[in-house]
């Protein structure tokens, strides 16, 4: 057995904030948020053989390359528009899966460099408990700081969007930009876990919003009103990449994809990330998603909610090789 | 109730510690009584109706049960989040040792969410997020019995999911001479009720509407299966009783009211004890008043005249509803206000007025 995954904390400060708290309700409405109808629906992948084999500086030099090749191909000023006004962003990173399929702290490294060179003043990292990031190889040492919401708790506002009622993490309060840092990967319920199923890591009850293939669910969690406000930007870390038998790390669906997917639009981010999942689960003779039983429906529901494009011949893809 | 004395209970208990939620050791975690193995390390729980196929470092929808590598624990034994001496009347549990006191416990975690819970800040909770403190099964009993409680009850979130928790909880309270209750949703399946059952005492279900669609819409569950679980436990011929939570313009059509009547005498019996209570706006549901007094007495009126023999309103204290009366001669055998029992005249288990035996568990 491995206790790490059940073993996590929560600070006084944080359970105090849990109780008693007033529930507001939704805003109702569309926030002017980051997420609007003339986001861009491009997203680019960018690869670099051999990303997955690196280790060390080598491998944050890289990263950054690959990042700045993204940026570049999205429009010059592209980041520094998207984040403009905004001190505190903050890096949702999934890191369940323990180190092999956790975004890698370079990565991390990489993009907060980036960020604090478009004036972003703060880069924090952050999941759900202290530990999960620990066995993701964070460690306080890089140009960020890592936050565990066992450390901070979750704020005192019930935030409700459609069927979901949730208190959010104060990681995602205390900032006011989101990017969500998510893994190239199979789910065993979501059919996929990429960008907005990462989301869940900043609800209370994540293990409430799993029927159904977790649709409308996921849709509903990226609709949440803080959450829509402050999510500007998505990148997946596809060193390693996973068709089957996610969420946790199974080798033997892996594969290195060598690379990283960057879009404004977590939709479309999505959308192709389901695709390159189905293309790998069709070259090793998997059925697809959908005949799987878990087709991951609730891209079109937040395509039809208007929280990015869904739809596969309106969104660009650019492909680069470094 | 209020989260401050949830924990009230444990004063003067050795070496609890303030927080328990980080476990470093494990040792809240046993292996699951109800579950399958089935592919990819994925494991099919078989505890209650939800049915949930979790993955591996997953947890199950009441957030209490994970799966660590293809083997799936619980995460809540002997994690009490609360635990308070209260009398069995607040319960409410009107037919069982009236005017005793029950040493109450609960760990975080629900196998359902209903939108108007009283008591979501640990039902609604992961058990690492709520402050915890060991409280194992041998702790619980002598404290039960330290404190003079005739019972234990498992309670204020869902016992259910802290199945092997209860279970070893309710074996050593009898060791002890201490009964148990458990107060519960009624959603669990049949072979982990039926094991349990013969361990507990009495149990109250929340039959919380007769409509799938309320169940479905406001408590992510399902009606039929506490339905299930009612007939199983009137089966079984462990101590029933009922509680409707009455919503205004939710559950209190008296069409509704008159078929979940009509089906307790038909199915259970008229003399299970069924409990109107009134809704208070809490949680996920506060655009709703409170329930009106007109509205339960309504509800009071149609049972009765459905045939249900023990009809009580709860929440609505000194109207005369929480007393037990006697069906033969109308004789007021236990009188109560609040959860207070002000004087009880039965003499053996009958009204002393005309002899008829009251069911219920009186010594
Ligand atoms: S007890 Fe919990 S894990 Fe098991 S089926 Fe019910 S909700 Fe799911």
């Amino acid at each position: 057995m491995n206790r790490r995954s059940f073993v996590h904390s929560l600070s006084s400060a944080a359970l105090v904030g849990a109780f008693h708290v007033p529930c507001d309700g939704g805003t109702g409405g569309r926030p002017s948020g980051a997420l609007s109808p003339d986001t861009d629906s491009t997203v680019v992948i960018v690869r670099r053989v051999g990303l997955s084999q690196l280790k060390g500086d080598g491998r944050t030099g890289a990263y950054r390359t690959l990042l700045e090749e993204a940026f570049s191909t999205l429009g010059k000023t592209s980041l520094a528009q998207r984040v403009s006004g905004r001190n505190t962003i903050g890096l949702k990173a999934n890191c369940l899966a323990g180190r092999p399929l956790s975004p890698s702290p370079e990565l991390a490294q990489a993009l907060s460099g980036m960020l604090r060179d478009v004036g972003v003043r703060e880069v924090t990292v952050w999941e759900r408990t202290m530990r999960e990031l620990t066995r993701a190889g964070f460690t306080a040492r890089g140009s960020f700081t890592i936050i565990g919401t066992d450390a901070v708790g979750y704020g005192r506002t019930i935030y409700e969007s459609g069927d979901v009622g949730s208190l959010l993490s104060n990681a995602l309060l205390n900032s006011d930009g989101l990017v969500s840092v998510g893994m190239l990967k199979d789910h065993d319920l979501a059919g996929i876990s990429c960008v907005l199923k990462n989301l869940y890591g900043t609800i209370h009850n994540p293990n409430k919003y799993h029927d159904y293939n977790c649709n409308p669910y996921v849709a509903h969690v990226a609709s949440l009103p803080p959450i829509r406000e402050r999510l500007v930007l998505s990148v997946l870390d596809c060193a390693t990449a996973q068709c089957h038998g996610g969420p946790s790390y199974k080798p033997a669906w892996a594969w290195p994809f060598d690379g990283i997917l960057v879009s404004f639009d977590p939709v479309a981010a999505d959308r192709i990330a389901a695709d390159l999942i189905e293309d790998q689960r069709a070259i090793r003779e998997l059925p697809t998603l959908e005949a799987d039983r878990r087709p991951p429906r609730w891209i079109e529901t937040a395509g039809l909610m208007g929280l990015g494009e869904h739809r596969r011949d309106a969104i660009t893809v650019r492909e680069v090789i470094v | 109730m209020n989260r401050r004395c949830f924990l009230s209970g444990l004063a003067g208990l050795a070496a609890a510690p303030a927080f328990a939620g980080d476990d470093e050791h494990g040792r809240f975690v046993r292996e699951a009584k109800y579950w399958n193995p089935i592919e990819q390390q994925r494991v099919a729980c078989t505890l209650c109706p939800r049915g949930c196929e979790v993955a591996d470092r997953e947890r199950g929808y009441c957030g209490v049960r994970e799966n660590v590598g293809g083997r799936y624990v619980t995460l809540v034994y002997g994690r009490a989040v609360a635990a308070n001496v209260d009398p069995i009347e607040k319960k409410p549990l009107f037919h069982f040792l009236p005017g005793t006191t029950a040493f109450s416990i609960a760990t975080a975690g629900c196998n359902m969410e209903c939108k108007f819970c009283q008591n979501w800040d640990i039902s609604q909770f992961r058990p690492e997020q709520i402050r915890s403190t060991d409280l194992f099964p041998t702790d619980v009993a002598a404290a039960a019995r330290g404190r003079s409680c005739a019972s234990i009850a498992y309670t204020y979130s869902e016992p259910v999911i802290f199945y092997e928790y209860m279970l070893d909880s309710a074996i050593e309270g009898h060791r002890l001479g201490v009964r148990s209750v458990m107060i519960s949703n009624g959603y669990i399946l049949k072979e982990p009720l039926l094991e349990l059952l013969p361990r507990l005492d009495a149990v109250k279900v929340d039959l919380k509407a007769f409509t799938d669609t309320f169940y479905q819409k406001l408590c992510a569950g399902k009606l039929q299966p506490v339905l299930d679980s009612l007939r199983w436990i009137k089966e079984q011929g462990t101590w029933l009783e009922i509680v409707d939570l009455i919503l205004p313009t939710q559950n209190d059509g008296e069409g509704e009211i008159l078929a979940l009547s009509e089906w307790i005498v038909d199915e259970l019996g008229p003399d299970v004890p069924v409990h109107f209570s009134q809704f208070h706006p809490t949680y996920r549901i506060r655009n709703l008043p409170r329930t009106p007094v007109s509205t339960l007495e309504r509800c009071y009126r149609i049972a009765k005249n459905a045939g249900l023999n023990f009809v009580y309103l709860g929440n609505v204290p000194g109207l005369g509803y929480e007393n037990t009366l006697c069906p033969g001669c109308g004789t007021t055998l236990i009188r109560r206000v609040g959860f207070t029992v002000l004087s009880n005249t039965l003499k053996e288990g009958a009204c002393p007025s005309c002899g008829r035996a009251i069911p219920g568990v009186w010594s």
